[in-house]
């Protein structure tokens, strides 16, 4: 794809101000999202995930703030819109799912008129058959089977998977150019977990959304996405296509991380765990932050931080163990 | 055989009442645990798989009478379990652990690490004073913690590191027989494969018998010899782990297995999408719980609650298609 890429991150620092110390949730980052792909952003708890998700909508709660960098979203850099502008982006343009369907509808309402909400703000359709009808046919989409009746149930009435696609359908009622799905099936059940991600894939195909898909899931990823960044505290650690990543991994922590996965389709594996835990993002470890718990530790890992290197094309790894002529 | 088998359990149910009405009157019940029949044998580990609410805790809360069956038989080395008075379970408590999901919640916020690893020493009258104190320190160090870590409280630990505070507890009775209740499930990934690896190797050497409860299909492959398959409160497979997994028989274990997303992009598989969701336990569907999302249903289904019947050996299977 020779266009430029729908959304573009650039030397994104967004930081947690505390009383305990400046919690750096994610220390400059880059990212890309080309138009109609799916990138999966992996990593563990607490290592900025949501945090990147957050601040491309720039709905990060206080204390946090986003420091320094660039947003670019389709040629506009997302930071230096006032909140109005915003607002007509966040959830038209640009939409998210979050992790746990269950908080995040409103009780009180019902479903139906949770997503006319939606299309109300964001598609200047003021009849209300005409948005009836559009949040049905929505309905219908992401797997509702009686769609005129179901858009009176409350979400109390409906079970985990079921209100996921109800979220999904607000997600998906503006036609949003990017899809930031957080966490999507987490609170899911595997059988469910494969109902939807089905669901996202097909509709996917249909919308030709990007969809920039946050989890732990290292299997949900290789499922589903094109592209795939690996991040280590609050920061990236490799990036490239899904099929490079896993087959070649570079960085030691997404080898660590693919060895640690139990997998049903290998017999007698021998999972190997990493050592030690996830460092605090207040006092992070200095250069390399991965460089306490890596095998392959060198001197220089603890006193520069890595920089950015295509070891392949579009194939990127932070990690002094690729330093020019090394590899 | 019967000398070998530590653990078997008969027909066992539990039932949760369900009030409602003005007077809270019982209303319906919860069929949390419905007429399961497998045993552990002495040495093995034994996975319990399934969605949730599919009665896997009940029935581990039921094997340590921590919740009272309904009916059947809980036989341990000998010992109707339901039949015991309160002081005789007490005694062989000591020989059943158990690790729960969460260890933050399982820990008592208050008590130092000593503490707890040395409560049910104490208890049990295992050890005092000095002596007590050295088996908590050979306890820390065998799940990887120092014992300079005695007097910290649980919160100064990480996730994994709680855990493994969970599972010194556990053992420090000498059990014989530990259930591990989704040890891993609130863990991340990197942390996870150590959890595992330290109760493999746990297990290992102290010959324990185990029966190992989790969600994960992948995580039970990768620590049990055989498994069994709960579908709302029933078993409806069970068999050595290689054979689940190269020939699954049961239509839901079928879809459970094909719905496990695989780390590896280059390997596409056909895909079984169950249809809706699993019914509430309180009113199961009649016949085969499975036949409303059983692509294979027939009249039959609907009718008759199949058995469990063994197809080949060790291989068991609850299915109509199979009679």
């Amino acid at each position: 794809m020779s266009s430029s890429p729908l959304l573009s991150i650039r030397g994104l620092k967004t930081y947690f101000f505390t009383e305990d110390g400046v919690v750096r949730a994610v220390d400059y980052i880059d990212l890309d999202v080309n138009r109609s792909e799916i990138v999966g952003l992996v990593g563990e708890s607490g290592c900025g995930k949501s945090t990147v998700a957050l601040s491309i909508l720039r709905l990060i709660p206080y204390p946090g703030k986003i420091v320094s960098g660039e947003i670019i979203f389709d040629g506009i850099n997302l930071l230096t819109l006032n909140e109005d502008e915003m607002r007509k982006i966040r959830g038209g343009r640009i939409s998210i799912i979050f992790q746990n369907p269950q908080t995040s509808l409103n009780p009180v309402f019902k479903i139906g008129y949770q997503i006319a909400e939606a299309v109300k703000l964001h598609q200047k359709i003021s009849k209300n058959e005409e948005i009836r009808e559009r949040v049905i046919n929505i309905l219908e989409k992401v797997g509702f089977s009686d769609p005129e009746r179901q858009f009176e149930l409350f979400p109390h009435e409906l079970s985990g998977g079921m209100q996921q696609r109800v979220m999904i359908a607000m997600a998906l009622s503006c036609r949003p150019d990017l899809l930031i799905a957080d966490e999507p099936t987490t609170s899911l059940d595997v059988t469910i977990q494969a109902q939807i991600l089905e669901l996202m894939k097909n509709l996917q195909k249909e919308f030709k959304s990007s969809i920039l898909l946050i989890t732990h899931n290292m299997g949900v990823v290789a499922e589903l996405c094109d592209k795939v960044a690996v991040m280590y505290a609050g920061k990236i650690v490799e990036y490239g296509d899904i099929i490079a990543v896993f087959k070649n991994p570079l960085h030691p922590y997404t080898k660590a991380l693919l060895q640690s996965v139990p997998r049903i389709d290998v017999e007698e594996q021998k999972l190997e765990g990493i050592p030690g835990t996830v460092p605090s993002l207040i006092n992070p470890p200095s250069g390399c932050r991965f460089h306490p718990r890596c095998k392959y530790f060198m001197k220089v890992c603890k006193e520069k931080k890595p920089s950015k290197f295509e070891v392949e094309k579009n194939h990127f790894v932070y990690c002094h163990l690729f330093e020019k002529g090394k590899f | 055989m019967s000398n070998d088998v530590l653990l078997e359990v008969k027909s066992l149910k539990k039932y949760f009442p369900v009030r409602g009405g003005v007077f809270l009157r019982t209303v319906g019940y919860v069929h949390a645990v419905d007429d399961v029949s497998f045993y552990v044998t002495r040495g093995e580990t034994v996975g319990v798989v399934g969605e949730s609410g599919c009665g896997k805790t009940t029935l581990a809360r039921c094997i340590l009478m921590l919740t009272k069956p309904t009916s059947g038989e809980v036989i341990y080395d000998g010992h109707n379990l339901i039949k015991m008075s309160k002081k005789q379970l007490r005694n062989i408590r000591k020989e059943m652990s158990i690790i729960f999901q969460d260890p933050f919640s399982s820990l008592n916020p208050r008590m130092t690490v000593a503490d707890i690893i040395g409560e049910p020493i104490e208890f049990h009258r295992i050890a005092r004073g000095r002596q007590k104190k050295e088996r908590i320190k050979e306890l820390l160090e065998m799940v990887g913690l120092s014992p300079y870590h005695m007097y910290r409280y649980p919160h100064e630990f990480s996730g994994g590191q709680q855990q493994r505070i969970a599972i010194a507890r556990a053992l420090s009775t000498n059990p014989r027989f530990i259930i591990a209740d989704e040890p891993v499930a609130s863990l991340d990934v990197s942390i996870r494969a150590g959890i595992l690896n330290l109760l493999k190797d746990l297990k290992r050497k102290f010959n324990l018998t185990c029966l190992f409860i989790s969600h994960d299909l992948s995580v039970i492959n990768y620590m049990c010899d055989r498994i069994m398959v709960m579908y709302l409160g029933k078993i409806v497979e069970t068999a050595k782990s290689r054979d689940l997994f190269k020939d699954p028989l049961h239509p839901y274990t079928k879809a459970l297995i094909s719905s496990i997303p695989i780390p590896d992009p280059t390997v596409r598989r056909e895909r079984i999408i169950l249809p809706g969701t699993v019914p509430s336990p309180i009113n199961p569907p009649s016949g085969c719980r499975f036949h409303p999302r059983c692509m294979h249903a027939f009249e039959k289904c609907k009718t008759t609650s199949p058995k469990l019947i063994e197809v080949k050996k060790d291989h068991f299977v609850a299915c109509h298609l199979y009679a």
